[in-house]
């Protein structure tokens, strides 16, 4: 996936280019001051891909991985999932709680709630940043963590999604801060007509309107 | 000599003649595999079952998505790989709850239980019973299906690989 592949058509990727840039630059300010650490963002490629492709982002469909979903209503609907291989999500751990990497061995409670903040934080913050550009109102749900293999986690999203489309939005991250780069994959998927909706707000807003 | 791995993918449907090869749904979660075997003539099918109703969403999903769909498409794509219905095993796996409340995900909470449900209706009203099951829990599975013996093999997280 490219940026250069979105299929949204070239004005409209220039438009929801500079969103997500600014969202996810809103949730590495937060993720910072929440930690005390210099988070920040290392890549950043979005675009459409198929649902039958969806299961070989993070390292393909049996990596083991840790996933917070948290779903999106009010004026759109839709599900965001921020999904780590499970050695990236213990080295977030470790980042977040300013340990040497390698410490944190077993995502437990303590850590399931680490990385379930970093969900809530990271989704949120694009949603608040999307509200900013779109005018649209975004309420999202509490974040729940899943264990599993990437297909398996993914699979139950899909499925909703399967049901009125064949294609699904994705950002790919990677956050760092002066020692580590963590790989990780954001998964916005607005549902039925909400991403023509966000598409529509954000020309729309552009235009001044 | 390594076996053939072939991955069906989503929705996808897959059949294989080669003695060698193995068929094999990687990180299933709600979805569910439906593994066939002809042991006399050693053909091989396996459909990755999404959702269980051809009737409610999409009209132009590929037929391996549905569970009503994808078990005639895939009993119809053996037989035309030379395949005998009198012959065919049917193995099954998948169709767990991944999530627990989440409200966004209302519609298909319970989509695992219900493809499984779909999937054993439509097998009964092909014809076909199936030999061996694992379906249903919290965890993930990975289902793999050999060509050399009919064996059905599962791997979860955590857990030892079984055999069905």
């Amino acid at each position: 996936m490219t940026n250069g592949d979105v299929g949204l058509g070239e004005e409209r990727e220039r438009l929801m280019g500079r969103v997500v840039t600014a969202a996810m630059a809103k949730s590495t300010e937060s993720l910072s001051k929440m930690t005390g650490a210099n988070v920040s963002i290392e890549s950043l490629k979005f675009g459409l891909v198929p649902i039958s492709s969806a299961a070989q982002l993070a390292g393909g469909p049996d990596t083991p991985a840790a996933g917070v979903y948290l779903s999106v209503s009010g004026d759109i609907t839709g599900h965001t999932l921020l999904l780590f291989p499970q050695s990236c999500a213990l080295d977030l751990v470790d980042l977040l709680c300013e340990r040497p990497k390698g410490t944190t061995e077993v995502l437990d409670c303590m850590g399931r709630s680490c990385l379930g903040e970093v969900g809530n934080i990271t989704s949120t913050s694009f949603l608040i940043g999307l509200s900013e550009h779109t005018g649209l109102k975004l309420r999202p749900s509490p974040p729940e963590v899943v264990q599993d293999m990437v297909g398996a986690i993914l699979s139950t999203i899909l499925a909703d999604l399967g049901l009125v489309s064949d294609e699904m939005f994705v950002i790919e991250t990677e956050f760092a801060d002066e020692h580590t780069s963590i790989a990780g994959v954001f998964l916005f998927v607005p549902m039925g007509d909400s991403l023509q909706t966000i598409l529509s707000s954000l020309e729309c807003h552009a235009d001044g309107g | 000599m390594v076996d053939e791995m072939i991955a069906v993918g989503l929705g996808e449907i897959k059949v294989s003649k080669n003695p060698d090869s193995t068929l094999v749904c990687f990180g299933l979660g709600s979805c569910v595999a439906v593994g066939i075997y002809d042991s006399i003539n050693r053909i091989g099918g396996m459909a990755h079952v999404v959702l269980p109703d051809s009737s409610i969403g999409l009209a132009h999903g590929s037929p391996g998505k549905y569970a009503d769909t994808a078990i005639p498409a895939l009993i119809e794509q053996m037989k035309a790989a030379g395949a005998r219905k009198s012959h065919m095993r049917v193995k099954i796996a998948g169709g767990a709850k991944m999530f627990a409340s989440s409200p966004g995900l209302s519609n298909v909470l319970d989509v695992g239980t219900k493809n499984v449900a779909a999937v054993k209706k439509a097998l009964a009203s092909c014809g076909l019973r199936i030999a061996a099951e694992d379906c249903g829990g919290r965890a993930g599975r990975t289902f793999m299906l050999s060509l050399k013996d009919g064996v059905a093999r599962v791997r979860t997280l955590g857990r030892s690989e079984i055999e069905l």
